[in-house]
């Protein structure tokens, strides 16, 4: 015969175990939502520290192979380089909505946006945005087309644009578009305007 | 009065001749060369000047310290105390021995005091040197260089057998070597690359790579390959390996009127050969420059036809099983038939599932001197065929040889225009509703050809990715591309 006193005891160990587990469970749980959240593919707003000002976006339409002209209103810093980023990545916020018109992979982003000689923007892309692009000729050629023509109507200053991936140069952007060239923003300008 | 006018006349021309005389002499005598030695150390390499001082020649030995670490000097009349990190050496002016921290050193000469600056016989700088730095030193008379405690680039060379074999040049680091080409001989000179490897020969018992000669000359290093063909160098590991392989041979499949008119072999011979042989025009390799000309002979309307991407470069995935590479060369085969059936000469960029990156294809089109260049693409966005062509600024094509590799395409604008829009034609009169667009774009490697050049990208018939495997779609995008080549070939064709 056990004891009275141990039978408590034991029936008290065995409710602090499992208590202790569901415990262990919800902040499993916890965890693994935090952990999505902070995977979501969306970028974060730009800064709001500035006033809203317009901005020209040159959003690709693959149903109709074309490019659209749109106009956003963002917080813009006031330092060259960081504007081009916060415009390119107001951009990339379009292309990585659920309804795009030019889905790109989850996670493209822009590292950081350099300016050369006060004409040339070297846009540094993360590997994800060249890794999950889609190839194809048209499918690539609107991201570059779109991108340099929006930097190049916020910031007419900018006449070259070069890419580069993750600080690297790469041949193509998903196995087609020249990524070696640097791009005259004046002759993807005209090819844009063909494009409306 | 005359006698006087002859003898100015006289004078002026003596005068006028010694001032000839003096100049001439001042351009031919060049000035003595200044004699300079590389030292390479495994962060850095720089050059120091040699002295000739009582016939020897001498070196400022705080110089090349200064390169290397910290140093001060000390002068206390004929006596020199250089201090190097925690070292301290100790020479006097006019003798030939010295101490270097605990050791004494004996030079080859006297030690020199000029301008506050210590001078040692250069023939004594190989073993006076590590005594400060701890290491060894390593000097090539024949380049000039020392290399210290294990400085500059070595190399291994490795002979990989197979038809056809590769030898595989491996280097401790980047290298950038000038290559050109004689016939099977390939020539590697390594005049900025510190290469450590004083001479080295080596046979192969090999039907294609026979020997490697390495040698120094005053320029640095040079590299002798022989082959019983051209080569082809092939550069990875960020210039750290370099691949040595048989040059693709261009693969031609001829018109009986052209082949007989050329080499007197009927037109079924030829072709049959070509397709005989589905690897002839292929070869894998990846950052390349082809070295060695073709084994065919140029002619004057070659058409390159570059099925794009191959082997691990699957191209667009046009479906869940359909990948882009075998759509282009489906499509790239048909019009290669299309082409030989109205006479023309082709080149295929691959016949096979393999991988030939983006510089090995221009490099190709470029040394076979190709008239056009079409490079077939196929996407599932839209319908219908968009041509492509540079977005390079048009130009009036450059005079001379040589064209600046990512602009290459310049001078051909104008002509890969007129071809794009003869492919629109054509397409329009073969299938008036199917939708068609031409536009400049940013493609690899357009912009590195010399000569006509279009990219065509293939979409679907009518949204249905399947539709690009249907053979009658294929045909009638060859058809119309081979009708469009035919003609604009009295606009494009000029000698070369």
């Amino acid at each position: 015969m056990i004891p009275r006193h141990v039978q408590i005891s034991f029936a008290l160990l065995l409710a602090g175990i499992f208590s202790v587990g569901f415990y262990m469970l919800s902040l499993k749980h916890r965890a693994e939502t935090s952990t999505w959240h902070s995977t979501d593919s969306t970028l974060l707003a730009p800064p709001v520290s500035a006033a809203a000002e317009p901005v020209t976006l040159y959003v690709a339409y693959d149903d109709l192979g074309v490019l659209r002209k749109r106009t956003a209103m963002v917080a813009l810093p006031s330092e060259t380089p960081a504007r081009a980023r916060t415009i390119l990545r107001t951009l990339l916020t379009e292309y990585l909505q659920e309804t795009s018109p030019h889905p790109i992979g989850a996670g493209s982003d822009i590292n950081d946006v350099y300016m050369v000689n006060q004409n040339l923007a070297v846009v540094d892309l993360n590997s994800t945005f060249a890794d999950t692009h889609r190839s194809g000729v048209w499918e690539e050629t609107l991201t570059v087309d779109s991108m340099i023509a929006t930097l190049s109507a916020n910031i007419p200053e900018i006449k070259q644009v070069k890419i580069l991936v993750d600080g690297q140069e790469r041949e193509t952007l998903a196995g087609h578009a020249d990524l070696i060239t640097v791009y005259d923003a004046s002759v993807v300008n005209q090819l844009v305007q063909a494009l409306q | 009065m005359r006698w006087n006018k002859e003898a100015l006349l006289q004078r002026q021309f003596r005068i006028t001749g010694i001032a000839v005389a003096v100049s001439l002499c001042f351009l031919v005598a060049r000035p003595a060369e200044d004699k300079q030695l590389t030292i390479i150390t495994p962060q850095s390499s720089f050059s120091v000047l040699l002295q000739e001082r009582e016939g020897k020649e001498y070196i400022d030995l705080q110089n090349i310290l200064d390169q290397l670490g910290h140093t001060s000097a000390t002068i206390e009349g004929d006596n020199f105390k250089l201090r190097y990190d925690r070292l301290e050496a100790h020479f006097k002016s006019g003798q030939t021995s010295g101490k270097v921290g605990n050791a004494s050193v004996q030079l080859a000469g006297k030690f020199l005091l000029e301008n506050d600056h210590g001078l040692v016989p250069f023939a004594s700088l190989v073993e006076l040197l590590p005594h400060f730095t701890g290491g060894h030193a390593e000097y090539h008379e024949i380049s000039r260089r020392l290399f210290v405690n294990g400085g500059g680039t070595r190399f291994s060379a490795e002979l990989k057998k197979g038809t056809p074999s590769t030898l595989a040049l491996s280097f401790t680091a980047s290298v950038n070597p000038r290559i050109t080409s004689e016939g099977g001989k390939l020539r590697l000179s390594f005049s900025h690359d510190p290469l450590a490897t004083t001479a080295q020969n080596l046979k192969y018992d090999d039907p294609l790579i026979t020997s490697l000669h390495y040698s120094e000359n005053e320029n640095g290093g040079e590299m002798v390959i022989e082959a019983s063909e051209p080569l082809l160098a092939s550069f990875s590991d960020k210039g750290k390996t370099i691949v040595l392989s048989a040059a693709p041979k261009l693969a031609t499949a001829t018109s009986s009127a052209e082949t007989q008119t050329a080499s007197g072999t009927p037109a079924a011979n030829s072709t049959a050969a070509t397709e005989s042989n589905p690897n002839l025009s292929s070869t894998t390799s990846s950052g390349s420059a082809v070295l060695g000309e073709p084994s065919v002979p140029h002619t004057r309307y070659l058409i390159v036809i570059d099925p794009s991407h191959g082997g691990s470069e699957r191209g667009a995935a046009l479906s869940e099983k359909l990948a882009e590479k075998d759509i282009t060369l489906a499509i790239a085969r048909r019009l290669r038939a299309e082409l030989n059936d109205r006479g023309l000469v082709t080149f295929m960029i691959r016949d096979s599932d393999s991988t030939i990156s983006l510089d090995q294809r221009a490099a190709v089109t470029n040394t076979s001197r190709a008239a056009v260049y079409v490079a077939i693409h196929a996407g599932t966005l839209g319908h219908g065929v968009r041509v492509y062509t540079s977005m390079l600024p048009e130009t009036a094509p450059a005079p001379g040889t040589f064209l600046p590799w990512e602009t290459a395409q310049s001078g051909y604008v104008h002509n890969s225009r007129i071809l794009a829009y003869s492919v629109i034609d054509q397409i329009t009169k073969n299938q008036s509703k199917l939708p068609v667009a031409m536009m400049p774009a940013p493609v690899r490697p357009l912009n590195n050809i010399a000569g006509a050049a279009i990219a065509i990208e293939v979409a679907p018939q009518n949204g249905d990715a399947e539709s690009l495997t249907n053979s009658n779609y294929q045909q009638m995008v060859a058809n119309s591309l081979a009708a469009a080549i035919v003609s604009v070939r009295s606009s494009l064709e000029q000698p070369r």
